[in-house]
């Protein structure tokens, strides 16, 4: 057993973890953070995508036991005061979400990939969601959902970040 | 689910090497573990202890040493590099190289390293490196010593690694001006994908626009990535032509042994091979003209 100390959501988290607990076991299973979906376990769906440290990871991939001193961000800490992300609004907007299992994962892609470069090309969209797979929209509408994210953003509707 | 281990967050290089050589049975250097956990939740692999390296402040750095040469450590992350050299002259090959790899959350664990110490005949970053010239740096039982990557690998899963080592660099070389390096590679899909046939190539040329040296590497078709050794006497006596490009895939195309798998066939791959090959030194001659004379 180890103990760690980290960082979800910006509320502090101390748990004494079993070295081959991951990061996704403890999410759901110790803090209840169920918006983390557990997909394939191995990298390949991205549906489990969390922000550690301001980039997006897999939470599958990444052990409690690492996380001493990190910060994580998941979909639950995107929300504040009852609003949505502007990454939220603009799935639900544009219809990106059908049955919805891949979208918290989409959406911390987003999150992560707007806060590196809040103005990216649609190629640079496809490249840095690529691993995250979805079986419903046929992408497209996420593509433009990202899009308007960015514009919106960058402040061209008037939602601020 | 993981299997159950033990872990060890080593604080530093002398602290890792210590428990690499005491703790012989079943131990594993853990870096990004991109890799080694999804074998470990397969069966594939059944470490009972991980020493963890990404602590370790030297493995962090990626920093350009005393002869331009490029250093990276063995805890520099894939997308710390593709973003790094993103747009560089010198080192955009390793950066569109390692853009290919895994997915943006992969590349932001996995370490370029650690894609090499893999061994995966498919790895991608290796055929690039191999091109480069690239040189590990291996520390452990007995004096650091520096090593080829194509001398390092000696076959799938397989590396010279020896009980009580690991590597604590990769160094590259500062190509020469007039340099362009290109890598393709095919795959189903674009992310998450292991490569059915890769293929890294570098060209040098001088400023009458004749190759100076080339080097042109294919991954995935052999046991370790194949060097096409002819490649450079053939492009500096005949230049980038089409007969001296049809020459030289000929030569890859007899050279690669691939085989038969899940991902695709044997005679596919080496249809494959000949067509990369050819598209390969055609980027890298184009990358090479157009910055020659800067």
């Amino acid at each position: 057993m180890q103990k760690v100390q980290f960082e979800v959501n910006g509320d502090t988290v101390r748990l004494t973890a079993e070295p081959h607990w991951t990061l996704l076991d403890v999410l759901r299973n110790k803090l209840n953070l169920t918006g983390t979906k557990r997909g394939c376990e191995m990298g390949d769906c991205c549906a489990c995508t969390i922000i550690l440290d301001g980039r997006a990871c897999n939470s599958c991939l990444v052990l409690a036991g690492e996380l001493d001193g990190s910060s994580v961000l998941t979909i639950e800490g995107l929300s504040k005061d009852a609003r949505l992300h502007p990454v939220q609004r603009a799935f639900v907007d544009h219809g990106a979400i059908q049955c919805g299992f891949c979208t918290p994962g989409m959406v911390m892609s987003t999150v992560a990939l707007l806060n590196r470069n809040p103005n990216p090309s649609e190629d640079e969209v496809r490249l840095r969601l690529a691993g995250n797979i979805c079986r419903c929209t046929g992408y497209t509408k996420i593509i433009e959902a990202v899009m308007a994210a960015s514009k919106a953003i960058r402040g061209g509707d008037g939602i601020t970040k | 689910m993981l299997p159950r281990f033990e872990y060890i967050r080593a604080k530093n290089l002398d602290e890792a090497i210590r428990i690499l050589s005491t703790e012989v049975n079943g131990v594993k250097v853990l870096a990004g573990g991109t890799d080694i956990f999804v074998e470990m939740k397969q069966g594939q692999s059944r470490p009972r202890l991980l020493v963890d390296i990404k602590s370790i402040p030297e493995l962090s750095q990626l920093s350009i040493g005393t002869n331009g040469e490029l250093i990276l450590g063995a805890a520099v992350k894939l997308a710390e590099l593709e973003y790094w050299a993103a747009g560089q002259k010198d080192w955009s090959g390793l950066s569109i190289t390692a853009r290919n790899i895994g997915s943006e959350q992969v590349r932001n664990r996995g370490t370029v390293v650690g894609n090499v110490c893999r061994a995966s005949p498919a790895a991608d970053m290796v055929p690039m490196l191999i091109a480069m010239d690239a040189q590990v740096e291996i520390v452990g039982s007995e004096e650091p010593k520096l090593l080829p990557v194509e001398d390092f690998l000696v076959g799938p899963g397989q590396t010279v690694l020896k009980t009580g080592e690991l590597i604590k660099s990769l160094k590259i070389p500062k190509p020469p001006s007039n340099t362009g390096t290109a890598f393709l590679k095919l795959g189903k899909r674009r992310a998450m994908n292991v490569s059915i046939v890769s293929a890294a190539a570098k060209i040098t040329i001088n400023n009458a626009n004749r190759v100076k040296s080339a080097s042109v590497v294919l991954g995935a078709v052999a046991p370790t990535p194949i060097r096409i050794l002819e490649a450079e006497t053939i492009l500096s006596n005949e230049g980038l032509t089409k007969q001296s490009l049809e020459k030289i895939s000929n030569l890859a195309s007899a050279r690669a042994r691939p085989l038969t798998d899940f991902r695709s066939t044997q005679d596919y791959r080496l249809k494959i091979v000949k067509i990369l090959t050819r598209r390969v030194l055609k980027q890298a001659w184009k990358r090479a003209t157009q910055t020659s004379g800067i």
